[in-house]
């Protein structure tokens, strides 16, 4: 049996570990859900510009909503590049968000129940999204979108096996 | 003792809550029935509104009284009610955070208190029991908080638990307490003028406007004579500056009366007690609570002040509790805290007294300021426009002062944050004109998260947060090495500790 004493600056510093990505098809997955977020917008716009028939609206809006379009695919783009998570022996470490970086760190024996969720555009991907809740309430969960399935599963029985261990 | 096997029902005077309940109910359809009346004037109608006075007016009453019942089986408390739709809520007891005892108006008169329990998960207002006596309500309190803290002690204990450990709770209650503040008239009064008045001020406001055209009528009918040939449209005309100052003078006086009225309404009588392991609230003039707190679910401390109440050397204390999202804080508040009694409250929550070589954290204030520059700067643009539009150069000299003002405020409040931590604490202070503090155990935090917007990658700097089970808290502006580190203590400190934070 071994019990030294830990002191907590010696712990290793998160910076030294490397953020594992997602899926390469994450990024396709993500590209593709916003192009169909933008689908409905351009039907409107159209129908707009037969309703109202005004010059100035038919010249500007197929434009704004190509900007619009751009806009939302490079940011998405960018963010795939940022998102990536560390699983240490003790604790997770998420982080999200181009513009706005986010970087969650959680230890498990905070961690009150996983949840492994997937949507139709997931599901043709072969992805889901690993939902960690913390009682910290939304602002402190963890939601780990676009995971191979396998690998999710894997994450969630490691996790509630460290979790239960604390209980 | 007091014996919940059996299911319970409340106070048999709870009908009479009852039927004061549905007066409310009763009296819009007593006006819309005679307005009915008067229109069709049909039998049929008088009678299903006869019938429909009688079922709400009594007989829902009964059955609401009949079907409501509450009791305690093996380590859940149960409570029952609904006639159609019935409700069985089973509370585990090692969940309940605290019992509270309250009193509205109408409880008073009938001298029936009401029962709400508190768990992390769930609205206050759910789990209420109203429509208890005094002595049941405050011995069925003291056989929750027991038994809560039984099952909660056992879980510590293992098995091992032995019959003066059962006891413990209830000797500890009897014999530890002791009285740590109340408040008289003089005090309430304080706190009332030191109010932040621009709340109230606005709620006074939204009072006029709404019986104005009420007080308009009253007015004329009996000074018209003063008033003759004195429009009130034309009062702007007349004597614009005057008018400013007497309604300056005059909304001022309505927010401080109104402040004034609402913290007696709200603090009169309060007493804050230790009773054991808990702490004990007791306010309210009209609305009586009894709020009581166990010490050691208390996730977070924070002291708010403003310049007012500097002046008089006191801040404002809130405790808050595990809560979920979205409900509204139910976190109990000490009014008037002196220096002595902050420390007091410090040591009694935590413990702990912040250790002299804490390690601090400044912001960096400058980027506070750049940020409300940002913000404030298109506004300054557009009043600038508009007053040389209009020719009205005062308005923009108006807009780059109330400019220069904010952005040298958010400058002092980035000034004036740091984050301060230790081994069992970290304390979060910001603002300059009001100041807050806000203390947090290490062990009770749930997550560590470092954030920025892209803007400050450049600069390196990085917002910091902490997440607790009573909402997060956390500071703008540092440096990002700094913040790394003490993201990386905190955390590893969590890691390390073995101590219940729930």
């Amino acid at each position: 049996m071994t019990n030294d004493q830990i002191y907590p600056a010696e712990l290793p510093p998160l910076e030294t570990s490397e953020f594992k990505k997602h899926p390469k098809r994450f990024l396709n997955k993500k590209l593709i859900a916003k192009l169909i977020v933008f689908v409905p917008l351009l039907i409107a716009a159209i129908t707009f510009i037969f309703i109202l028939d005004e010059p100035w609206f038919t010249w500007s809006v197929i434009p704004v909503w190509l900007v619009l379009l751009v806009l939302a695919l490079f940011l998405s783009y960018k963010e795939y590049f940022v998102r990536g998570y560390i699983l240490r022996e003790l604790d997770i470490t998420y982080r999200h968000g181009w513009i706005f970086h986010h970087e969650t760190t959680v230890p498990f024996n905070r961690i009150q129940h996983t949840e492994i969720k997937d949507g139709p555009i997931d599901r043709l991907f072969n992805l889901c999204e690993l939902e960690i809740y913390t009682a910290g309430g939304s602002s402190s969960d963890l939601s780990l979108s676009g995971l191979d399935p396998e690998d999710a599963k894997k994450l969630k029985e490691f996790i509630s096996h460290k979790t239960a261990m604390h209980a | 003792m007091l014996d919940l096997s059996e299911p319970r029902r409340q106070s048999r005077k709870s009908i009479l809550l009852y039927v004061f309940k549905n007066v409310k109910a009763l009296i819009a359809v007593a006006l819309y029935s005679a307005f009915g009346i008067n229109n069709f004037g049909d039998y049929r109608i008088v009678i299903g509104l006869t019938a429909l006075v009688v079922i709400l007016g009594l007989l829902s009453p009964l059955l609401s009284y009949y079907f409501f019942t509450f009791y305690v089986e093996g380590d859940e408390l149960i409570i029952q009610k609904g006639v159609l739709n019935k409700e069985r809520k089973a509370i585990p007891l090692e969940r309940i955070q605290s019992v509270n005892i309250t009193q509205n108006l109408v409880q008073r008169i009938l001298q029936l208190v009401a029962v709400e329990v508190e768990t992390a998960g769930s609205k206050a207002k759910e789990l209420e029991i109203p429509g208890l006596s005094r002595d049941f309500a405050e011995s069925f309190k003291n056989l929750l908080q027991d038994k809560s803290l039984q099952t909660s002690n056992q879980e510590v204990v293992d098995e091992g638990l032995t019959e003066e450990n059962i006891d413990a709770p209830k000797r500890e209650r009897t014999d530890n307490r002791r009285e740590l503040l109340s408040l008289g008239i003089i005090d309430l009064f304080k706190i009332g003028i030191t109010q932040n008045h621009l709340r109230s001020g606005g709620l006074a406001l939204g009072v006029v406007f709404g019986f104005w055209y009420n007080i308009r009528d009253f007015v004329e009918r009996f000074y018209g004579n003063v008033f003759e040939g004195f429009e009130w449209e034309n009062m702007v005309g007349y004597a614009s500056l005057s008018l400013v100052v007497m309604t300056a003078i005059v909304f001022i006086i309505a927010s401080v009366i109104v402040s004034v009225v609402l913290v007696f309404n709200k603090y009169y009588g309060y007493t804050l007690r230790r009773n054991g392991d808990y702490l004990e609230i007791e306010m309210g003039l009209l609305h009586r609570r009894e709020i009581k707190i166990p010490i050691q679910k208390i996730q977070i401390l924070e002291f708010h002040t403003n310049p007012l109440r500097r002046l008089l050397n006191y801040q404002t204390a809130k405790i808050h509790q595990a809560q979920s999202q979205g409900v509204s804080l139910t976190g109990a508040e000490v009014p008037a805290c002196s220096p002595q009694m902050m420390e007091l409250l410090q040591d009694l929550i935590f413990d702990h007294g912040m250790d002299p070589n804490a390690s601090q954290m400044d912001s960096i204030a400058i980027s506070h300021a750049r940020l409300t520059f940002y913000i404030v700067a298109l506004p300054l643009v557009l009043a600038c426009a508009i007053s040389i539009y209009l020719e009205i150069y005062a308005l923009a000299a108006v807009a780059i002062l109330v400019f220069g003002w904010m952005v040298f405020v958010s400058y002092r409040n980035g000034k004036r944050t740091q984050i301060q931590s230790d081994e069992e604490l970290v304390v979060l202070r910001s603002g300059w004109l009001f100041h807050k503090t806000m203390l947090i155990p290490i062990y009770k935090i749930q997550a560590v998260e470092k954030w920025r917007s892209i803007f400050l990658k450049r600069r390196r700097q990085i917002h910091f947060t902490v997440h607790t089970a009573a909402g997060s808290r956390g500071l703008r502006y540092f440096n990002e090495k700094q913040v790394t580190q003490l993201k990386n203590k905190l955390h590893n400190l969590v890691l390390l500790s073995e101590r219940n934070w729930m």
